[in-house]
């Protein structure tokens, strides 16, 4: 009888737990809390998500990325609250291969923590590949090409959610 | 073959619209299969005609180079013995947006990619052995397992310089290879079964802009 009467004391007190969670929720909270970006992959989009030149620069066995990106405040306000942690990543333009082929080392992706990455009104994602050290000039050539490259949103498994292509090209005014 | 579905999300959601097309420039449709549904929209100073295959269209097919020498050794284990390897673009949509204006400007849509792998590989007790002799010879691994056909959703932004005609193309990349699974039994040939498998390995897109 005593343990039926703890078990079902247990049950109320994460019943009430549930229930004080909920009621301190806005129905606006609700809906903009998701557990993984691959959930709204649609609102990464030319209006909410725009980009900046990608800069490329070289230094011994390392080519340097850096891109501005512009994120508008609702889609902002939703990649913050998702609980799933996603990231940044720049790699060649799908079936393409030029960065590929001069990759000595798989790059780490940028965490997509967007308070560290803030930088003004934007924010600035940067990242570093190291490079064989016996490339050619032409394919060094290539690789400082930002037209060669695409920006990778990826969720919590490293799996492709969306991609922005065209990094030569300024969106940001 | 495997059709590509779009999903219609973003472009709802956001207000862009969907198009969903392929541009004869693009794709060699081959004799036989349907023509191409054709739309056309204006989005502000986008001009768009997109063009969706119902049966994605195969293109740019590439011989892949495989070593065919024999070993002077007689080899124990199963091997797969290739004929033909090709490397090929399996596309089910294109677009060419004009962009008449001065100013840059951005085309969203949510594709759904559909990967696959499937042929004829021998017994289906054999399926998963000879799947990996397969790739194993070929080099190219496959996205899904044997027989297997999953489809992801990706969106896509493509930035468009100001006063361009840009042609866009997305698909699978994949490949289509034909041989036999030899087997061997006190250093001679005990069976050879003939064998094909077509799969996919990546995605590709590609982009061309040109002065209007």
């Amino acid at each position: 009888m005593v343990i039926i009467s703890l078990i079902f004391m247990a049950g109320c007190e994460n019943q009430a737990i549930v229930n004080n969670e909920s009621e301190n929720q806005t129905p606006n909270q609700v809906e903009k809390s998701f557990i993984s970006v691959s959930e709204y992959n649609e609102l990464i989009n030319g209006q909410n998500f725009k980009t900046g030149v990608l800069n490329i620069s070289r230094k011994d066995d390392y080519i340097y990325l850096s891109m501005n990106i512009s994120i508008s405040p609702e889609l902002e306000e939703i990649m913050m609250n998702t609980k799933e942690e996603f990231y940044f990543n720049f790699a060649d333009i799908e079936g393409r291969d030029s960065l590929t082929k001069v990759i000595a080392e798989t790059p780490t992706f940028i965490e997509g923590d967007l308070e560290k990455l803030k930088d003004g009104d934007n924010y600035l994602i940067s990242q570093q590949i190291k490079i064989k050290p016996d490339i050619s000039s032409i394919e060094i050539k290539e690789i400082l090409s930002p037209e060669i490259y695409e920006l990778q949103v990826l969720d919590e498994n490293g799996q492709l959610v969306a991609v922005t292509i065209g990094l030569d090209i300024n969106l940001i005014y | 073959l495997k059709t590509i579905k779009f999903s219609a999300l973003a472009a709802l959601t956001l207000g862009f619209s969907i198009f969903s097309l392929t541009p004869t420039s693009l794709a060699y449709a081959s004799k036989g299969d349907s023509p191409p549904i054709i739309t056309h929209e204006k989005q502000g100073d986008l001009d768009i005609t997109s063009y969706y295959y119902e049966n994605p269209v195969s293109y740019d097919f590439k011989i892949q180079e495989t070593d065919s020498i024999t070993p002077f050794y007689i080899p124990i284990e199963p091997e797969y013995l290739v004929t033909t390897t090709s490397k090929y673009k399996k596309k089910s949509w294109g677009t060419v947006i004009k962009n008449d204006s001065s100013v840059n400007d951005s085309v969203t849509k949510t594709v759904s990619r559909t990967t696959f792998a499937n042929g004829s590989i021998g017994a289906s007790a054999e399926t998963a052995v000879n799947w990996k002799l397969i790739q194993g010879k070929v080099g190219i691994k496959g996205e899904v397992s044997w027989g297997a056909s999953t489809t992801t959703s990706i969106s896509y932004t493509w930035n468009l310089p100001a006063r361009t005609t840009t042609t866009i193309a997305t698909g699978s990349m994949a490949v289509l290879t034909t041989g036999s699974i030899v087997k061997y039994k006190l250093g001679k040939v005990s069976s050879r079964t003939p064998v094909n498998a077509d799969y996919s390995y990546d995605e590709y897109s590609d982009k061309v802009s040109k002065p209007l």
